[in-house]
């Protein structure tokens, strides 16, 4: 089978192409480095299949990151080369190409961007690009699919190229074709320019910052209690709880099933946080209580990607994560942890060193909770008698670790934090598919990943619970969770299950009848204590057995100690 | 070093243009061709320029 690869500088919309190209669904953002890992997909070519993969964007073939050195390895197994290529960025793209050229691989350029190379004033003549070149280039604009099909009937035209030159000329040799083939236009800036220059000039960008964070929790937090107060609520209040009640009545209390499925009657009612069946708590948690919000945090987090806020936004934190030891673009893993640890930890490929990735991955996962943990101690602290500042005192606590861990990190773990050396994407207006298909491609992820390991954490709760296992261990650990956290025996069950999945953790604290402190202190720990079991395999992935028994020792260490001064203090 | 900032663009005798910089010793942004890149101030300060006159 004919391998295609799809190569080119970052954020050039390569994985776009690749989306166009076999159907796939895959994620793209306006930030370089959103593709860490290769992607492999199937499409048609001329009635036999072959393969495209979707190669992690490089500015050379001399492998300066991970990420580069993925794409130089991978070189070696493609047939064919679709070279990438952003139009409003030809000379510095066609770096990249002149080098693909002298690999001796067969290449064929997309020139993507195109329109808004137009847009820009940029004139390309294809003609004579293509003569320079000695390879066919096509136009293409990939969110539209504009100039896809060329590019697909032409990719057996691809070859080596004709182009000589010697290595020491590159540049000048690129100079010399892009002065030949390109007309600029001058024109004024765009207002979508000008929002870029004040966003990342510190005296308007700080505050543009703080109210682009307070615009997005507000609207994070409209749509999410929107959703639930307007539509997931009366579903489940008004159709659901009536339908269990009868199943309740038909499959008589008490029994294994009616504990199975419905769980325990409150008061002669099913209350869904508490009655711990599947199909009460087991539904109502992923679905009602923890997913209008991860809804509304993908859907404010994929605009921000898409427009191309989070790169400035790494400049703009950037001398104050140097002086925590930490580079500005950690502020990206902590973005996207706050929706899911498992894709903040991912993400944490964009940083060039280990040190760096690994001191991010675990402040991540101590300190940042996901939004389905987040979700669900929202609605926890709403039931207590000052949500407010249960609120305050969980995330504060969370902050305050995170600066104290990332300094304790700085000076703990020998090594520098290299400086900020990164591209700035243009602001783009986001395309409305793209965002839509980001949005429902993580909404669906969460339904099916999330959800059966919620249903096997009410699961599990209840087979512990009937074998007495939880008993136990609440005696065991009584030392630490009584008298060190001042928490009742029964919280170890949610510390149990926070292992599998943090939502579900924290609903189990709410038949536990806590003060506000005792909410405030189990929040906290069951934040800090341990990822959930699929961060945990991604970042074993990620770092290997010995870095992350280190990881999980400190975060004992953290959760016994930070715990205890709450206690202590509140 | 140098050969990750000529793949950005920033080779020895490339024409620039600051665009941004950040307070205490931040990081600094340059525009080069259609690519604004943003470098430590570190790196920043060792990036020679000639004014054009």
């Amino acid at each position: 089978m004919k391998r295609i690869l799809l190569m080119g500088n970052p954020n050039v919309g390569k994985s776009v192409v690749f989306s166009r190209l076999t159907g796939a669904n895959v994620i793209v953002s306006n930030y370089p480095g959103t593709t860490v890992e290769f992607t492999k997909g199937r499409m048609k070519l001329d009635s036999t299949r072959a393969e495209v993969i979707d190669v992690p964007g490089t500015y050379t073939l001399g492998p300066t990151t991970p990420a580069e050195q993925v794409a130089t390895d991978m070189m070696a197994e493609g047939d064919v080369i679709i070279n990438v290529v952003d139009a409003t960025n030809l000379e510095r793209n066609l770096n990249l190409t002149l080098q693909l050229l002298n690999s001796g691989k067969p290449v064929i350029v997309a020139l993507n961007m195109w329109d808004c190379a137009e847009h820009k004033g940029i004139q390309i003549d294809l003609a004579k690009l293509e003569k320079r070149l000695g390879v066919p280039v096509v136009p293409t604009v990939a969110p539209s699919g504009e100039g896809i099909s060329q590019l697909v009937a032409r990719l057996e035209e691809a070859t080596t190229g004709s182009i000589q030159f010697d290595e020491e000329q590159r540049w000048s040799v690129l100079g010399g074709i892009v002065e030949e083939v390109q007309t600029v236009t001058h024109r004024h800036h765009t207002f979508l320019e000008h929002l870029a220059d004040l966003s990342l000039k510190p005296e308007t960008g700080i505050p543009l910052a703080i109210i682009v964070a307070f615009l997005s929790f507000a609207v994070i937090r409209l749509v999410g209690e929107g959703l639930i107060g307007y539509v997931f609520d009366p579903f489940f209040d008004g159709v659901w709880a009536p339908l269990m009640m009868g199943l309740s009545g038909v499959l008589g209390s008490g029994g294994f099933w009616h504990t199975l499925l419905i769980g325990s009657l409150i008061g002669g009612k099913i209350e869904f946080f508490e009655s711990m069946g599947l199909l009460t708590t087991g539904l109502y948690v992923p679905l009602a209580a923890v997913l209008p919000y991860v809804f509304a945090f993908y859907l404010v987090l994929s605009i921000l990607e898409d427009v191309g806020y989070l790169p400035r936004l790494g400049v703009l934190v950037d001398t104050i994560f140097h002086r925590l030891g930490l580079h500005g673009l950690t502020i990206i893993p902590m973005a996207l942890g706050l929706g899911c640890n498992v894709p903040g930890a991912l993400s944490t490929r964009i940083l060039e060193t280990r040190r760096q990735r690994f001191i991010a991955a675990t402040l991540m996962a101590i300190c940042v909770p996901c939004m389905a943990q987040t979700a669900m101690i929202v609605g926890l602290m709403g039931q207590s008698d000052n949500p407010t500042l249960g609120l305050f005192a969980v995330f504060g606590t969370l902050a305050v670790l995170w600066v104290v861990l990332a300094l304790i990190f700085k000076h703990a773990l020998p090594g520098e934090s290299p400086e900020i050396f990164i591209e700035i994407p243009p602001y783009r207006v986001p395309y409305f598919r793209a965002v839509g298909q980001k949005v429902w491609l993580r909404t669906r992820q969460f339904i099916t990943e999330a959800v059966p390991f919620v249903l096997l954490g009410v699961f599990v709760v209840n087979i512990l619970y009937a074998l007495h296992i939880i008993q136990f261990l609440g005696q065991l650990f009584a030392p630490i969770i009584i008298r060190l956290w001042g928490l009742p025996a029964d919280a170890v069950a949610a510390l149990l299950i926070g292992f599998l999945r943090k939502d579900v953790a924290v609903g189990m604290l709410a038949p536990l009848g806590l003060s506000l402190k005792q909410l405030i202190i189990a929040c906290v720990m069951l934040a800090v204590y341990f990822p959930c079991v699929a961060t945990f395999v991604v970042l074993l992935r990620e770092f290997g057995a010995r870095d992350m028994a280190k990881a999980a020792a400190l975060m004992v260490v953290v959760a016994l100690g930070v715990g205890g001064l709450l206690n202590l203090i509140l | 070093m140098m050969r990750r900032l000529a793949a950005m663009g920033l080779y020895r005798g490339a024409a620039i243009t600051k665009t941004s910089s950040q307070p205490f010793r931040g990081p600094v942004s340059v525009q080069v061709g259609n690519t604004e890149v943003a470098l430590g101030f570190g790196l920043a300060r060792r990036v020679m320029v000639e004014v054009p006159g």
